[in-house]
C-alpha cells in the first residue's frame, strides 16, 4: 500500500438541517495510530461511518487504503477492519463461531479462518470461553472478541469507534496495549474517543473536532506546546489580578490570569525558575500562598482553550 | 451468493439452537389444529364431501405457520438493524442484497421445517394427503414456496422499513388474523358474505389454500391450479420487488 492509509479532503455531511461535518480533512499514514477527539455529537461517528462506507458523503473526497469510498466501496471494505461504538456480536453464537462466520463472509476458507483464530487467541485472551456462547461474556470479553473480529481479515486500516466505551480501567489498559501493537505492526489505526487521556497517551497524532469541524491537529506534544508549555497553578488568598500583573511584568511568564479562584500562569519550559519570581511577586503584593504546583498542560486544557468549554460538558 | 449462504447458515444455526423459537412458533398452529380443529370436525361431520374438517384446515394451518415463521425471519433482520449488527455486514465486501436474500431464505427455511412438523401432526390426527398423486405434491411444494417466499419478502420489507420494533410487530401480526379469516382457510368461500368473499379473492392465501386442497386431496380446484400458481407467482414477485426497494433505501 502506497501513500496514505486514510485521506479525507473537505468531507461534508448534513442530516436535514444539521451539518454533521462541515469540511473535515485529515491524513493518516500506514503505521500510525490516529485519534479523533471530541465531545459526543461532534461528528466523530459520522466521519467513521463515511470512511467505512456506511454513509455516503455529501461533498469532498475520502480515500481509504488507496481507494475512493464513493466509487470503490468494495475495495475499501475488503481492506478495513471496524469495531463499532455499540457492542454488536451475536449472543447466541460462541466466540469461535462469531469469528468463523465473519471470516467466511469475507471469503476466507474454513482452514484460513481456523488459522487466523489460532493466531488471535493470545490477543483475545478468552481461553476456553472462546467456545462458550457470547451471551455469557463480560463487556471486556465482548470488546476483545470484537477487536479480534476486526483484525481477523488482516486489514490494512483499522477503525475503532469509541473502543473503550463501557470498559473498566483494567480492560481499557489491555485494549490500548493491543491498539499500540497494531500501529507498531504497520497498520493504520483511526480511533475516536471523548477521553483526553486516551488520545494523549495512545495516539501518535490527534485531531480535535467539535461541531463537525476540525479545530486543530498535531502530535499530543505539539498540541500541548501550542498552549505555551508548563502552567503554574497558585492557590492562596490576596489580590490575584495584582499578583498576575506583577508576575507578568517580571517577565517570568508569558500569560497570567485568575482561574478557579487562584492564579494560573504560562511559564514555558522554565517552570522551576518561575517559582522564585512568583514568591517575590507574592511578597510584593501581600498575597499569601498556600499551594503551588507546576503542571504540564493536558489535552483537556487544549480543548478548553480551543472551544471555551470543558470536554465533559 | 456465497455471502448470502454464510449468513443463511448463521441464521439457521441460531434457529436450530434456540428451541424456544421453534416451540413458540409451532404452539399456536398446533393448538389451532389440535383444539379448534378436532372439536370442529365433530360438529361438521360431513364437511365438504368426504373431506373432514381437520384435513380441510390443514393447508390453512400451514399458511398460518409459514406466516409466523416469516414474521420471525423479519424480526431477525429487524433486530440486526436495531442493535447495529447489520453494520458488520454493511462494512463487509459483500453485496447489500445478500443480507436481504439471507433473511428471506432463513424465513423460508424455518417455515419449511415447521410446516413439515404440522404435516406430520396432521397425519397423526388421521389426515391422509396424497389424493392428488405425485403431481399433487409438486403443486403443493411450488405453491408453498411461492406463498412463503412472498410473505418472507413482505415481512422483510416491513422489517427494513419499520423505525421501531413495536411498529414492526404490530403491523405484521395484524397480517396474520385477517389473512387467515379473510380466506378459505377455515371455511369455504361460498359460506362468506359477499364483501368478505371479495376481500378473500384479493388474498393470496385463498389461492394457496385452493392449490393445496387440490394437490393434497384431489379436491376440485375452484380457480384452477394454473391460475392459483400464477397468481402466487405474481404475488411473490411483487413482494420481492417491494422488499428489494425498501431494503435498498434503508441501507443507503
Amino acid at each position: 500500500m502506497s501513500g496514505w492509509a486514510v485521506e479525507a479532503v473537505d468531507v461534508r455531511k448534513r442530516y436535514g438541517e444539521t451539518e454533521a461535518l462541515r469540511g473535515v480533512s485529515l491524513a493518516v499514514p500506514p503505521g500510525q495510530v490516529f485519534a479523533v477527539l471530541g465531545p459526543n455529537g461532534a461528528g466523530k461517528s459520522t466521519l467513521v461511518s463515511i470512511l467505512t462506507t456506511l454513509l455516503p458523503l455529501d461533498a469532498g473526497t475520502a480515500r481509504v487504503a488507496g481507494y475512493d469510498v464513493t466509487t470503490e466501496p468494495k475495495a475499501v471494505r475488503s481492506r478495513i477492519g471496524v469495531t463499532f461504538q455499540e457492542s454488536v456480536v451475536d449472543l447466541g453464537l460462541s466466540g469461535r463461531e462469531v469469528l468463523f462466520y465473519h471470516g467466511r463472509l469475507y471469503g476466507m476458507s474454513g482452514e484460513h479462518c481456523r488459522r487466523r483464530i489460532e493466531a488471535l487467541r493470545p490477543l483475545m485472551a478468552l481461553d476456553e470461553a472462546l467456545d462458550r456462547r457470547v451471551k455469557t461474556y463480560s463487556g471486556g470479553m465482548k470488546r476483545r472478541l470484537e477487536l479480534a473480529r476486526a483484525l481477523l481479515t488482516e486489514p490494512d486500516v483499522v477503525f475503532l469507534d469509541e473502543p473503550s466505551a463501557g470498559l473498566d480501567p483494567q480492560n481499557r489498559e489491555a485494549l490500548w496495549e493491543q491498539v499500540r501493537a497494531l500501529g507498531a505492526a504497520g497498520r493504520a489505526v483511526l480511533f475516536t474517543t471523548h477521553y483526553m487521556e486516551e488520545a494523549e497517551r495512545f495516539a501518535d497524532r490527534v485531531a480535535v473536532v467539535d461541531h463537525g469541524e476540525k479545530l486543530t491537529e498535531g502530535t499530543p506534544a505539539e498540541l500541548m506546546r501550542a498552549l505555551g508549555g508548563d502552567v503554574l497553578h497558585v492557590a492562596g488568598s490576596g489580590d490575584v489580578p495584582q499578583l498576575a500583573a506583577v508576575l507578568l511584568a517580571s517577565g517570568a511568564c508569558t500569560w497570567a490570569e485568575e482561574r478557579a479562584g487562584g492564579l494560573q500562569a504560562g511559564v514555558g519550559e522554565s517552570g522551576p525558575a518561575a517559582l522564585g519570581a512568583l514568591l517575590r511577586a507574592a511578597e510584593a503584593t501581600g498575597y499569601t500562598v498556600t499551594d503551588i504546583s507546576v503542571r504540564r498542560p493536558n489535552l483537556n486544557e487544549v480543548f478548553l482553550k480551543l472551544t471555551g468549554r470543558s470536554l465533559r460538558d | 451468493m456465497q455471502a448470502a449462504l454464510v449468513l443463511w447458515d448463521k441464521h439457521m444455526r441460531k434457529f436450530l439452537r434456540s428451541r424456544f423459537e421453534l416451540v413458540a412458533s409451532l404452539a399456536i398452529p398446533l393448538l389451532l389444529m389440535g383444539l379448534f380443529g378436532v372439536t370442529m370436525s365433530r360438529v361438521m361431520i360431513h364437511f365438504q364431501g368426504d373431506l373432514n374438517y381437520i384435513a380441510y384446515i390443514t393447508p390453512g394451518v400451514i399458511a398460518f405457520t409459514a406466516l409466523t415463521a416469516c414474521i420471525l425471519g423479519g424480526a431477525t433482520l429487524l433486530s440486526e438493524r436495531m442493535n447495529g449488527a447489520i453494520k458488520e455486514y454493511l462494512v463487509a465486501p459483500i453485496p447489500r442484497l445478500a443480507v436481504l436474500v439471507a433473511a428471506m431464505g432463513s424465513g423460508t427455511a424455518k417455515a419449511t421445517i415447521e410446516s413439515c412438523v404440522i404435516v406430520l401432526v396432521a397425519m397423526a390426527l388421521g389426515v391422509r394427503p396424497g389424493g392428488g398423486g405425485l403431481i399433487g405434491w409438486l403443486v403443493v411444494i411450488v405453491a408453498f414456496l411461492l406463498f412463503t417466499l412472498g410473505f418472507a419478502a413482505v415481512t422483510v420489507a416491513a422489517a427494513a422499513g419499520a423505525h421501531t420494533s413495536e411498529a414492526y410487530h404490530s403491523s405484521v401480526t395484524l397480517l396474520n388474523v385477517p389473512l387467515l379469516f379473510g380466506s378459505n382457510a377455515l371455511y369455504p368461500l361460498m359460506s362468506m358474505p359477499l364483501w368478505l368473499r371479495i376481500l378473500a379473492y384479493c388474498n393470496p392465501t385463498t389461492y394457496f389454500i385452493d392449490a393445496l386442497l387440490n394437490g393434497w386431496y384431489g379436491h376440485p380446484s375452484q380457480f384452477g391450479v394454473a391460475l392459483d400458481l400464477g397468481l402466487l407467482l405474481v404475488f411473490a414477485l411483487l413482494a420481492l420487488g417491494l422488499a428489494e426497494r425498501i431494503f435498498r433505501r434503508s441501507v443507503g
